[in-house]
């Protein structure tokens, strides 16, 4: 892994920089405090640090506190030591530091207390792996990779909040696959999970980085646009339309031809409700649907 | 009136340690006494101008500095040398500083020679 190696001495520092490369680690070696803590500070820095107690400007303890103010990643830190008082091993671990080094330094144990920060830095990766996992899964609709229903209503909050505050205007968009049901009762629903796919990478597509796509229930989705006004949303749902039914979708060997329709909702400061806007967006996808599927339909919200 | 040096008869480092503290890498050793030779002559000025200045800290940092790179060598009486005057500094006793200080010097100019001698020596 990538250790870090602060050492003022000229001396120490080459010899502990041999040491930690013939243990088969990459070392980033600094002269300084200051130089030690912006490279422990990049978002790609050492997981693991080996600083020297007594370094000019920034000792290795200043270092070390200044690190913990970061919750995360975690960087295990081993202080380098001639000293071997109580009170300073106790000052060592008040500032958070996680092991000490003394020097000079014995290979065997240099070994070994860069195993045990290899360990706790890899438990941690770990747990971080682990914990983005989770977030994506939690925030995230599993098939599509859209917002899941709770996050794309949390945006729709956000924004309505926003546009309230900063006016402009806002649209919502509830987008609804015609005859899904028959997809899924004729061709089984993996077929119906393709199209789903499909249908939510189409629509990404058509979107601008700023907007919010959701999965909003079974084959229904939900586009929250900001700074949309009535025309420019209108627009945007005619080529999400087209988009859908220029070219049939892909289901194992099938193609299936699927079309979309469209309610559009705008708003603008102050704005109205969430669920006021969704009603309406939901109207106009009814209107859309009864005139014929396949188009869009748009009206104000209040 | 000159006190005997403390390390007399001892020998400068300790060549068995001294090779477990390079891994049997001579280019290492060879690369670790040039840096310590570059280094030491601002350490012992650093010394001197503290001492000359009665400035307890800075006598204390640099013979702390001084005592981690002459351990690197297992050169135990400059250690001690320097740790002595390192604890002289710190309970701001510095009487005795600039015998001490003069025996340092003496002791690191001869670490350094053996240390010479021992990079010259052919490998093996």
């Amino acid at each position: 892994m990538r250790i870090l190696v602060a050492d003022d001495d000229p001396v120490s520092h080459r010899r502990l920089e041999s040491a930690v490369v013939r243990l088969g680690h990459e070392v980033v070696g600094v002269a300084d405090g200051a130089e030690a803590l912006a490279a422990l500070l990049r978002p790609d820095g050492p997981r693991l640090a080996i600083l020297d107690w007594m370094m000019p400007g920034l000792d290795g303890l200043e270092v070390c506190r200044a690190v913990r103010q970061r919750a995360a990643p975690y960087v295990y830190v081993i202080l380098l030591t001639a000293r071997d008082r109580r009170e300073d091993m106790v000052s060592g671990l008040d500032a958070e530091a996680d092991d000490f080094l003394t020097k000079p330094f014995d290979a065997l144990e240099l070994r070994a207390r860069l195993r045990s920060g290899e360990r706790v830095v890899e438990l941690q990766e770990g747990l971080l792996r682990a914990q983005d996992a989770l977030r994506v899964q939690a925030t995230h609709d599993h098939l599509t990779g859209l917002w899941n229903r709770p996050m794309i209503l949390d945006q729709l909050g956000r924004e309505v909040h926003r546009c309230a505050r900063g006016g402009g205007a806002l649209t919502v968009v509830l987008a609804d696959l015609d005859h899904f049901k028959l997809i899924n009762d004729t061709y089984g629903h993996d077929a119906g999970d393709a199209v789903l796919k499909q249908a939510a990478e189409r629509m990404r597509s058509e979107l601008r980085d700023c907007d919010f796509l959701g999965r909003y229930g079974g084959e229904e989705f939900l586009l929250v646009l900001p700074g949309c006004d009535a025309a420019a949303a209108t627009q945007v749902a005619g080529r999400v339309r087209a988009r859908l039914a220029a070219e049939p979708l892909c289901a194992g060997k099938l193609r299936l031809a699927v079309s979309v329709s469209l309610g559009v909702a705008t708003t603008s400061a102050p704005a109205a409700e969430p669920d006021a806007l969704i009603k309406a967006a939901d109207c106009a996808l009814y209107r859309a649907k009864a005139r014929g599927r396949n188009r869009v339909e748009a009206v104000a919200a209040a | 009136m000159i006190p005997p040096p403390l390390s007399a008869g001892e020998p400068a480092f300790d060549a068995e340690d001294l090779l477990v503290r390079v891994d049997g890498d001579r280019a290492l050793l060879v690369e670790l006494v040039g840096l310590l030779r570059g280094e030491s002559p601002r350490l012992l000025s650093d010394l001197r101008r503290s001492l000359a200045a009665n400035d307890g800290r800075g006598l204390q940092r640099a013979a702390h500095a001084l005592r981690g790179s002459v351990g690197n060598f297992a050169a135990r009486p400059a250690a001690r040398l320097a740790l002595e005057l390192e604890a002289m500094a710190r309970e701001g006793e510095l009487a005795g500083g600039a015998a001490r200080l003069a025996e340092l010097e003496r002791e690191v100019g001869r670490l350094e020679r053996d240390l010479a001698r021992l990079c010259e020596e052919p490998a093996g």
